[in-house]
């Protein structure tokens, strides 16, 4: 037990006293310091510099009288116990003390060592549990209060809550006060009936469960609670410790759907599969729908070296390629697996140190569309080969064509008829002559449509619409004229349009010589060409007040090739087409819009 | 006026016509003809192989040429005239006359710069006179 020496302080007026409380306490107590103070004052003078095991106190002091000397000495030095000295009339006041804190009395005339022993050994070992007792219950509010986990106490008869922590306050939003008015059960939510732990549960009172509690602010959280058993105040009451576990559970619930997910993407990953490999090209972790077609489990290629599925020479080259991806590229390249093409697509998976220990791959099966293309590359091989002979066949024949008839207009151009004088004969040759003319025309007339078709690339130059307008209408001045025509331009809004020279005047005048054909002959011919200008296109409206097109009928032919829509002598049909087939392939479009016997408008777009 | 043409065709007929309207229309004094490129090279071929000077006839000043004639067309024939003959007659210039609509006949003539221009047939006076105006033929006239 001790170390040292017993110290024992004696107050104690009466010398008599003294004397006789000494000597009992030399002989129980040899080895015992005694100090000995017959004053009050005295006595706190060896409690301030001593270390005092235990206090005999008279309660007749000069300088202090009854419980009020105990008093003094125990609210400065409350771990000391005190045992009281007392007379024999003065018995009450004594059992008055025992009630405030002190540990004994002795009646002085009434002792002997043994008693006087008895109670000093008592008194210390007593005080030392009292102190023990103090101390752990401290102890034990300062971990109940200060606990940052939410810490209750509640009944197990009725469940009536009987303590809260500062926690439990702070994250339910209820004060102490009303924790204090309510059972475990009212922190449930409300919108769930109450359950009651049901009575096995109840047997056992260290429980841990997993519920839900309903804060002040109704705010709905997840929590674990820990009971375990304890006695307060005698009553027999649970302690709760709550752990809200709401956060965790919705991370840990997110964490599951993310995971969910990659399974479903990986799984379901289409017409391909995805794999994601380490540095020695181990497969850790392969999916994708490819393995459902193919019959095959994705787990059969785990834990194998990707590259052993290839066969030499793709094998380096595959190797190569993921190389580089662990060195922080990205790979796309085709490859085959037996009679298979894929696609892959790798790329690195870095950690959060930066490094690459990982590489994801994604492969898709593009066996169909390569076949596909293989297919397509093929059929225009095809097409252009046949397209190209077509052409030098179509060159061939016009030259073939050309040949002879360029023979037949140049002895035309030298025959002099004048010399022949048989009327019949001229007149023969007179038709021969047209014959000639009008096939030159014709044949002419295709081969523009050939070269336009085949010359994509013609020229285009920055041209003044009013230019070429004015050049077109002077080279038919006499037909215009014929005809009684009015022309009524505005270019003011935009006259320059980036077009091919020869194409645009090719259509103004396949436009004006159209008004002039197809003109009404009930009225004079009026045309009206305007130009106006959009943030990229000029558009050009070109008006007449001719026969016009029953469009209802005509309007998907109208530009076709051999159309024509009136009974005319010089109608080749030809025309619109030549028209529609240069606009386009300069880039820019062509419309009509026209009413029988009102007239016709075309609405030509050049794109700048 | 051109003093000598040389006209490589294979139509007979334009042969005809080409020499009338040479005549009519003033272009050249004299008009030689060959049937086909092999046959225009024979006479160069020839020219260039006699010695004597007495028995040389002079060198045509222009050459009408056809593109499309059965066993040397016309660009063969162009290709072996540049490579063996060109440089000793440098005044000789060639104008080509066709019927082709092929584009790349267009485009293949332009490289060639003996080529002085492309008359779509048939020749007519009217072209010859154009002709007449060219830079490279006008001092003739």
């Amino acid at each position: 037990m001790r170390q040292s020496a017993l110290q024992i302080l004696v107050i104690e007026d009466n010398p008599g006293d003294y004397l006789l409380v000494s000597e009992y306490l030399e002989e129980s107590f040899p080895t015992a310091h005694i100090f000995h103070g017959d004053t009050l004052k005295k006595g706190i003078g060896f409690l301030e510099k001593e270390n005092i095991d235990v206090i005999l106190l008279d309660l007749t002091l000069p300088d202090g009288m009854g419980i009020s000397s105990f008093h003094t000495i125990n609210s400065r030095f409350p771990q000391v116990p005190v045992i009281i000295l007392t007379g024999l009339g003065d018995t009450e006041v004594a059992l008055e003390i025992l009630k405030v804190g002190a540990q004994d009395f002795i009646v002085k005339d009434d002792s002997n060592p043994a008693v006087l022993a008895k109670s000093i050994n008592y008194g210390i070992e007593r005080s030392k549990i009292h102190e023990h007792l103090k101390k752990s219950e401290e102890q034990y509010k300062f971990l109940f209060n200060n606990n940052p986990l939410p810490i209750c106490a509640y009944e197990i008869d009725g469940d009536r809550i009987l303590m809260v922590n500062e926690a439990a306050i702070e994250h339910y939003g209820y004060s102490e006060r009303e924790f204090l008015s309510m059972t475990i059960h009212d922190l449930r939510p409300r919108r769930e009936p109450t359950i009651d732990f049901s009575p096995t549960v109840r047997k056992s009172r260290n429980l841990i469960l997993d519920i839900q509690h309903q804060k002040k602010n109704e705010e709905i959280i997840d929590i674990e609670m820990r009971t375990h058993e304890i006695l307060i105040e005698g009553k027999r009451a649970c302690l709760a410790v709550i752990h809200d576990v709401t956060e965790t559970n919705r991370a840990k619930e997110q964490l599951r759907e993310s995971e969910q997910m990659f399974r479903t993407i990986s799984e379901n990953f289409p017409n391909g599969a995805v794999a994601i490999l380490d540095k020695d090209f181990t497969i850790l972790y392969t999916a994708g729908k490819e393995f459902h077609i193919k019959n095959v489990e994705a787990s059969y290629f785990e834990n194998t070296d990707y590259t052993s599925h290839f066969h030499s020479p793709i094998k380096e080259k595959v190797r190569d390629h993921l190389i580089k991806v662990f060195n922080g590229e990205n790979a796309v390249f085709e490859t085959s697996y037996e009679d298979l093409s894929y696609m892959i697509s790798a790329v690195p998976l870095y950690e959060t140190s930066g490094s690459i220990n990982k590489i994801l791959i994604a492969s898709q099966n593009i066996t169909a569309q390569k076949r596909n293309e293989m297919e397509k590359e093929m059929l225009i091989e095809e097409l252009t080969q046949n397209n190209s002979d077509l052409r030098q066949f179509s060159y061939i024949t016009s030259h073939n064509l050309r040949a002879p008839l360029s023979n037949l207009l140049g002895i035309i151009k030298l025959l002099d008829t004048s010399l022949i004088t048989d009327p019949m004969n001229l007149l023969l040759l007179q038709n021969f002559e047209e014959c000639t003319l009008q096939l030159n025309e014709t044949v002419n007339d295709l081969l523009n449509v050939l070269i336009i078709k085949n010359n994509v690339n013609a020229k285009k130059e920055e041209l003044d619409i009013r230019k070429v307008f004015e050049r077109v209408l002077h080279s038919v001045q006499t037909a215009i004229e014929k005809k009684q025509t009015t022309v009524i331009t505005d270019f003011d809004e935009a006259y320059e349009v980036l077009f091919n020279k020869t194409y645009l005047e090719s259509i103004l005048l396949n436009l004006v010589t159209n008004a002039v054909k197809y003109s009404s002959p009930d009225r004079p011919l009026e045309i009206k060409v305007r130009t106006k200008k959009t943030a990229d296109e000029v558009i050009l409206y070109f008006s007449d007040n001719g026969l016009g097109i029953d469009l209802h009928r005509y309007k998907d032919r109208i530009f076709g090739l051999y159309q024509r829509f009136h009974d005319h002598a010089d109608s080749k049909g030809l025309g619109l087409y030549i028209v529609n087939s240069q606009i386009r392939v300069m880039g820019g479009e062509i419309n009509v819009e026209s009413e029988v016997d009102k007239g016709t408008t075309f609405i030509i777009t050049f794109k700048n | 006026m051109i003093n000598k043409v040389l006209c490589i065709d294979d139509d007979q007929i334009t042969l005809v016509l080409c020499e009338m309207v040479i005549k009519k229309a003033g272009f050249a004094a004299e008009v030689f003809t060959a049937k086909n490129g092999r046959e225009g090279l024979a006479w160069f071929s020839a020219y260039f192989s006699k010695t004597n000077k007495s028995e040389k006839q002079d060198p045509p000043q222009l050459i009408f040429l056809d593109l499309n004639m059965p066993v040397m067309n016309g660009w063969d024939f162009l290709e072996d005239y540049l490579m063996k003959y060109a440089d000793r007659l440098p005044d000789t210039k060639v104008v080509i006359i066709s019927s082709t609509v092929n584009p790349e006949d267009f485009s293949r003539a332009n490289r060639y710069e003996i080529v002085i221009d492309f008359i779509n047939k048939p020749l007519t006076t009217e072209g010859l006179d154009d002709l007449m105006q060219h830079d490279q033929l006008k001092d003739f006239f």
